[in-house]
């Protein structure tokens, strides 16, 4: 099987299959990404979308030297996802009656938890916790698509945790 | 390493493993359809800008009485001009 490195490369010579197969590999860790950094289903798919539209016009600007796809497509749909939240506060307070109500997704299982936990983090704390454990990124990788230095991110995913372990708390000893 | 930072977090790890991501079949195959988007968005429910008013029994009787009351002022004052 090819890696998502040699598929893009691949594409980048032109073939347009590459481009299906990097899709049908990187789409879920990426909605999986911005589902739990937001909760609201309909804003993560239109990024996925448009994540990938960006890919294949900046498919060229990738370099296999600089880091991998899945770390160049996150930092692609990480940019659209600010844009597009910072874009929205200024619609809400300029017609705050014509933005769409957004249907944030909360489960009522036991996942509620720690899903709310989550969505109360820091925006700047969330994004370093959801690459960190769910998708497992080196910290290279991470100040890259958050666009921070390095020795940020280790000192965020600290805050993060604490954070995270204090809201989480009562809840886990309540089931104990 | 930044896992170093999530071995000794079991209770922890446990709790985040449950918040699990099931993938939507739109999702399934690449599909830009922007026209789809854009009848999704106008279609989306939007926030009611009469809320905070009609919220309490005298704004929504007012909010139903003065479209009313309106209505009947401009007919008189039509009344009144064709009249004069």
């Amino acid at each position: 099987m090819m890696t998502n490195e040699h598929l893009m490369i691949t594409y980048q010579e032109g073939d347009n299959e590459a481009f299906n197969q990097l899709y049908h590999q990187l789409h879920r860790p990426l909605y999986s990404f911005l589902f739990r950094y937001t909760n609201e289903e309909q804003l993560s798919i239109d990024i996925v979308q448009d994540t990938f539209e960006q890919l294949q016009k900046k498919r060229h600007d990738f370099d296999v030297a600089k880091g991998t796809v899945q770390s160049y497509i996150f930092q692609i749909g990480y940019r659209l996802l600010l844009n597009k939240l910072n874009r929205r506060k200024k619609w809400r307070s300029f017609f705050p009656f014509l933005v769409p109500i957004q249907a944030t997704t909360f489960s009522t299982d036991d996942k509620l938890a720690v899903q709310q936990a989550i969505a109360k983090l820091p925006e700047k704390q969330r994004g370093v916790v959801l690459l960190a454990y769910y998708h497992d990124l080196q910290q290279e990788d991470i100040a890259k698509i958050l666009e921070i230095p390095v020795g940020t991110v280790k000192s965020r995913l600290h805050q993060a945790l604490k954070r995270l372990k204090e809201e989480l708390k009562e809840d886990f000893y309540a089931e104990g | 390493m930044l896992k170093d930072e999530w071995k000794n977090e079991h209770e922890l790890q446990q709790q985040l493993d449950r918040f699990d991501v099931p993938i939507p079949e739109k999702l399934a195959t690449y599909k830009k359809n922007r026209w789809d988007r854009f009848i999704t968005y106008l279609g989306a429910p939007a926030k009611d800008p009469f809320e905070q008013i009609s919220s309490t029994s005298f704004g929504y009787t007012a909010l139903r009485i003065v479209p009313l009351a309106c209505a009947v002022i401009l007919a008189l004052v039509q009344l009144f001009s064709v009249a004069m």
